[in-house]
């Protein structure tokens, strides 16, 4: 593949190294493209805040870019034999480095990429990726921890794997992928991420990334709540959004009565006593100290 | 099945879609309009949108209009598939 006109020689010699946007406002997360021995191009055309973007070219710049990353980087190998150089070579292995093969990888060569970083995910016959363009937006896209790029779904374990933006899986169980009053039912072999990982999409089914994240990641939930507008932080309002989330209804509380229920979800008791907010707890599902939380 | 709902010209082609998915964060309930890595929620009791990011002045003039003028259609979609959790149960 030719070098682009924004191709960059570095003082230092770092050859062959295309280098994009750069944000000074905070620390940026390294996007690293790895076309070594590839001929696939990627398609991050935007300046992306917080994001370096650099396209690693030769075995040698490889090792650079691999021994200078700092922080957190994604890594994007078009095909398994992209870094393969590191391979055969002595390099450190501490990082939070993120490795993205966009080519179907051997389950032993996963394996031995998984030494040299934090995170891999790889094609397979198995695990979806978004379209490259789609992910490629998803990838410097600043929420890109709360949209998921690819998933898979494991039979022998009735579970949904899926993938952020940021790399970092998530395991959400099958049987949570339901809902009686839809017509569609879900076709878990036909599991795909869509709406630029907004959606998750089985057959005709499809949950959003938001309601999958809600339910099954506590920092997600903290974040979402504290940017609503609208948001009523009360231990009231969390128990309302749980229990119809969880599609309780009040009469189903043991020992407490639907009036009660209805009174602490309109924080009307100003100070639920600690048995009653462990039946509660209890009933919902999640633990007493995180139920203020939801 | 998900709702999709029809998004007006040229916004439909600039990729703009409008949905109430099988699963869905079920309180409160809301319609998604979504642009690319983007999603506002419009809340179908508030007849608002319900989070401050992304900024409601990235959403066209022309589509907010559409979400109000049509949140009853929205509503009675949303109340078949979460009948427990109606939009005037709030």
């Amino acid at each position: 593949m030719p070098p682009s006109k924004t191709a960059k020689r570095s003082a230092a010699g770092r050859s062959k190294i295309e280098t994009g946007s750069r944000s000074a406002a905070m620390r940026p997360t390294r996007l690293v493209y790895l076309v070594y021995l590839s001929s696939r191009s990627f398609p991050v055309t935007r300046a992306a805040p917080g994001f370096e973007y650099r396209r690693v070219r030769t075995a040698r710049a490889l090792k650079e870019e691999f021994l200078a990353a700092k922080g957190q980087s994604i890594w994007i190998a078009g095909e398994p034999g992209a870094i393969a150089t590191l391979m055969s070579e002595q390099v450190s292995t501490t990082g939070d480095r993120r490795l993205l093969v966009l080519d179907e990888t051997e389950d032993v060569t996963h394996h031995l990429y998984s030494a040299y970083f934090r995170f891999v995910v790889s094609a397979s016959a198995s695990l979806r990726f978004l379209p490259v363009e789609h992910l490629a937006e998803v990838l410097v896209s600043p929420n890109r921890e709360e949209l998921f790029i690819g998933g898979a779904y494991d039979e022998a374990g009735d579970a949904i794997l899926l993938y952020r933006g940021n790399v970092e899986p998530l395991v959400v169980p099958a049987s949570w992928f339901t809902n009686a009053n839809s017509k569609a039912k879900p076709d878990l072999g036909a599991l795909a991420v869509t709406d630029y990982g907004q959606t998750v999409r089985f057959g005709e089914f499809e949950a959003s990334t938001d309601s999958i994240l809600y339910e099954f990641d506590s920092a997600y939930r903290r974040r979402a709540k504290k940017r609503a507008l609208d948001n009523d932080s009360s231990l009231g309002a969390s128990v309302r959004r749980l229990r119809l989330q969880r599609g309780i209804s009040r009469e189903d509380f043991r020992s407490l009565t639907a009036k009660a229920i209805a009174r602490i979800e309109r924080n009307e008791v100003a100070k639920p006593h600690a048995s009653t907010l462990a039946i509660i707890a209890r009933t919902l599902g999640v633990p007493l100290d995180a139920l203020g939380t939801y | 099945m998900a709702s999709e709902f029809s998004v007006p010209a040229p916004y439909d082609q600039r990729g703009w879609k409008l949905k109430i998915r099988d699963k869905e964060r079920v309180e409160p309930p809301h319609v998604s309009l979504l642009h690319k890595t983007r999603c506002w929620r419009f809340g179908l009791r508030e007849r608002a949108f319900l989070d401050g990011d992304p900024p409601k002045r990235d959403v066209p003039g022309r589509l907010f209009d559409e979400l109000v003028a049509r949140r009853d259609e929205f509503a009675e979609e949303w109340n078949e598939l979460y009948p427990e959790n109606p939009v005037n149960s709030g």
